[in-house]
């Protein structure tokens, strides 16, 4: 059974359509990815999901409930995690944590007990009574994402957690994100860097323009894009010349991904023996190359062949 | 329920983490009510504030010389003005510099219209510079002239006939005319005797006490507004946090809780009531002990400023949450603040405002909940009349409850 069942998911503002049609799912105990650039919905996404935010259209289910009919039951099986620190800064680490957990309903030795192991797994129990406006930027993060599994979630919705995080603190966040997963906590993860889902989570959704452009697992989506190197060129480019000159018998052996007057894309199968052959049909055809880059197959280059643009752009 | 206990009791552990903000909160009021004092010559056990008067006796007469001389047995007594004899040119001339509070004019034919019972005008210049002594004078020379019509109608007859003109070539009264007159007195005095002697004694008394009691007249009168004026700044302190709550993020966070948002504000409140009520409790025991004020009702007090600031902090965070970021917010909570104060009878008690501006003050919501406070405080507050108040405060907050709720957890926590 889905824990979280995302359909046709519909956000407006006005005239602005922030996320239109998204549709997913993901089980116990799996990470699911939403990867998109800054804007792309994948906060909106998480919003609905949470309750924040009412959806224009479609629904959201979370352990069978519905977020906006079923309010308050669906919440009590969500953990949210957002992408500001959302902590009393004047309160110490255990405080911050009694108090999430008691919004939560835990009382009493229950309560006392999941702060102190929670605080150990973060590695804050040395310093629990300190106030959290003493620490630093990484344990701040760290006791952001504690305040949100206090409570033993069944759905851990994570909204780009590791934004701002020394290299250290985002691995040891992952790895607390790993062990809510083992735990069987389904986790939905947002995030713009590419490196992060591809090392983090069973399934991925690719949201662009508020639009889910793809879907599946890592295997599923590489499959997307073959095994071809994404070739990027820069210079001065007739776009109709160079499809011309690249028709021929190097079309079998590259895809065009995007052209205009000042660059070119193209998802190339080994790109190192054929880039010669690219070179000449693109002198040939009037264009003037002033930079190369060659990119191995990852969700970078599947981003770039689904959207014409990188995640950072 | 759970929650709300649960966000009361996180709040009030935030506040004592600052105890310098709850200081100055207590702290302001302090020292507005302390300048004023300053400003008012009310503090340090002295006397009242005191007028000078400038007296300009065109008369000269008997009567004249009477009023005359009852103010200046009264210089530092109960009266609140010191007189002085001054020629009529010098008055207005010291007057115009405004060297005094007022001028009495007594003019000529005084006495002797007094005595045919004709009428007659004494005239007091103000100070136009002066707001509140001037006023003090006209009330006290009014007493005092009705003092002097009053002995004119008791012993009207025989000062009538000392007055008049001894005998051609007498040197002194006739001896049989010094008797009548004696006779007469003796008789009138006589027969007020049983009714004046006693009274007189007691009005000396209560005069004395009111007298030795300027503290108490200062403190009654000022007390109840700078109580009032703390639970506005606490109240606006308190509305303030749902900045902080919102810029934190941990607004956001709330409201993915399984909690209504709702809950949440209630807790707000709950921290505000038992700050309120703690600051009241203080400041009515301060009262009680420093300032020896006779304070009625004090659990009912205290009950009423928590409940009244309760509904102010409510107010004030309706006005936040109309704001577009905190520093508009602060901006819109001081200007609605502010007038507030002044109207509201926090700055200056209603008492010494014009009547106009008083009976607006009073129509304000911290000046209604302040008057409703001085009648607890004073033991004048009628049962059914403060039932209604009660009610009102509730019916009032509900509404304001539900407006905050809709928009603290709808486009104010989603902006």
């Amino acid at each position: 059974m889905s824990v979280i069942e995302v359909e046709g998911l519909r956000k407006t503002y006005g005239d602005l359509v922030a996320v239109d049609d998204v549709s997913f799912r993901a089980e116990p105990g799996a990470i699911f990815g939403l990867l998109g650039p800054n804007g792309a919905g994948k906060s909106t996404t998480i919003g609905c999901l949470s309750g924040l935010l009412t959806p224009t259209a479609g629904s959201v289910r979370l352990l069978g409930r519905d977020v906006v009919g079923d309010a308050l039951a669906a919440r009590a099986s969500l953990g949210v995690v957002p992408q500001e620190l959302a902590i009393y800064e004047d309160l110490s680490a255990a405080e911050n944590l009694r108090y999430w957990g008691g919004a939560y309903r835990l009382r009493g030795a229950e309560l006392s007990s999941r702060v102190d192991e929670v605080l150990a797994r973060i590695g804050l129990a040395d310093r629990a009574k300190e106030p959290a406006k003493r620490f630093s930027g990484g344990m701040k993060r760290r006791l952001n994402f504690a305040c949100g599994i206090l409570h033993r979630p069944k759905v851990l919705l994570l909204d780009e957690p590791t934004v701002g995080v020394d290299p250290q603190s985002r691995v040891h966040l992952l790895d607390l994100v790993r062990e809510e997963a083992e735990a069987g906590t389904c986790v939905l993860y947002t995030t713009h860097y590419m490196e992060e889902a591809e090392g983090l989570c069973d399934r991925l959704g690719i949201i662009d323009h508020g639009r889910l452009i793809a879907e599946g697992t890592l295997a599923e989506l590489r499959g997307l894009l073959g095994e071809r190197d994404l070739l990027r060129l820069a210079g001065a480019f007739d776009p109709d010349a160079v499809r011309a000159a690249l028709g021929g018998e190097l079309s079998a052996e590259l895809e065009i991904v995007q052209a205009d007057a000042s660059k070119l894309t193209l998802a190339v199968s080994d790109s190192s023996r054929h880039l010669p052959a690219i070179l000449a049909a693109l002198g040939e055809s009037g264009a003037e190359v002033r930079e190369t880059t060659m990119t191995q197959p990852s969700l970078e280059t599947l981003f770039i062949k689904l959207t014409g643009k990188a995640l950072r752009e | 329920m759970g929650f709300l206990l649960h966000t009361a009791a996180k709040d009030l552990r935030r506040r004592m983490r600052d105890p310098m903000s709850f200081l100055m909160w207590l702290g302001i009021p302090l020292a507005i009510a302390g300048m004023i004092k300053l400003a008012f010559g009310g503090g340090g056990g002295s006397a009242g504030p005191r007028a000078e008067v400038l007296v300009a006796d065109l008369d000269g007469s008997f009567l004249s010389g009477l009023l005359l001389g009852a103010m200046g047995q009264q210089q530092g007594q109960s009266l609140p003005f010191e007189a002085e004899k001054v020629g009529l040119e010098e008055g207005r001339e010291r007057i115009d510099d405004g060297d005094g509070s007022a001028l009495l004019i007594i003019p000529e034919g005084f006495g002797e219209a007094v005595l045919r019972e004709e009428e007659c005008t004494l005239r007091l210049i103000t100070n136009p510079a002066q707001r509140i002594l001037p006023g003090m004078v006209e009330e006290a020379l009014t007493m005092l002239v009705d003092a002097v019509f009053y002995l004119h109608r008791v012993f009207g007859e025989p000062i009538e006939r000392m007055l008049q003109p001894m005998p051609p070539g007498a040197q002194t009264f006739p001896d049989q005319e010094v008797a009548e007159i004696s006779v007469l007195m003796n008789d009138i005095m006589g027969r007020l005797t049983g009714m004046l002697s006693p009274p007189a004694i007691e009005l000396v008394t209560e005069v004395e006490t009111e007298e030795e009691d300027g503290e108490l007249n200062f403190g009654l009168l000022f007390f109840p507004s700078m109580l009032f004026m703390t639970l506005f700044f606490l109240a606006q302190g308190i509305a303030e946090d749902i900045w902080v709550e919102k810029q934190g993020g941990t607004l956001r966070r709330v409201l993915t809780t399984p909690n209504r948002a709702g809950e949440f504000l209630a807790g707000k409140l709950l921290t505000s009531v038992v700050l309120i009520a703690a600051v009241s409790a203080f400041g009515l025991l301060l009262a009680r002990v420093a300032f020896s004020l006779d304070i009625h009702g004090m659990p009912l007090a205290i009950a009423w400023c928590g409940f009244s600031g309760a509904l102010l902090t409510l107010m004030m965070i309706l006005v936040q949450l109309f704001a577009s970021s905190q520093r508009a917010g602060n901006l819109l909570a001081n200007l609605v603040m502010m007038p507030l104060l002044m109207l509201g009878g926090s700055f200056f008690p209603f008492e010494v405002m014009p009547d106009g501006m008083a009976a607006i003050g009073r129509l304000t919501p911290n000046g209604w909940a302040l008057e409703q406070l001085k009648s607890i405080v004073t033991g004048a507050a009628e049962p059914a009349r403060l039932a209604l108040a009660f009610g009102g405060l509730t019916a009032v907050g509900a509404l304001l409850f539900v407006f905050s709720t809709r928009r603290m957890s709808g486009a104010f926590a989603r902006s």
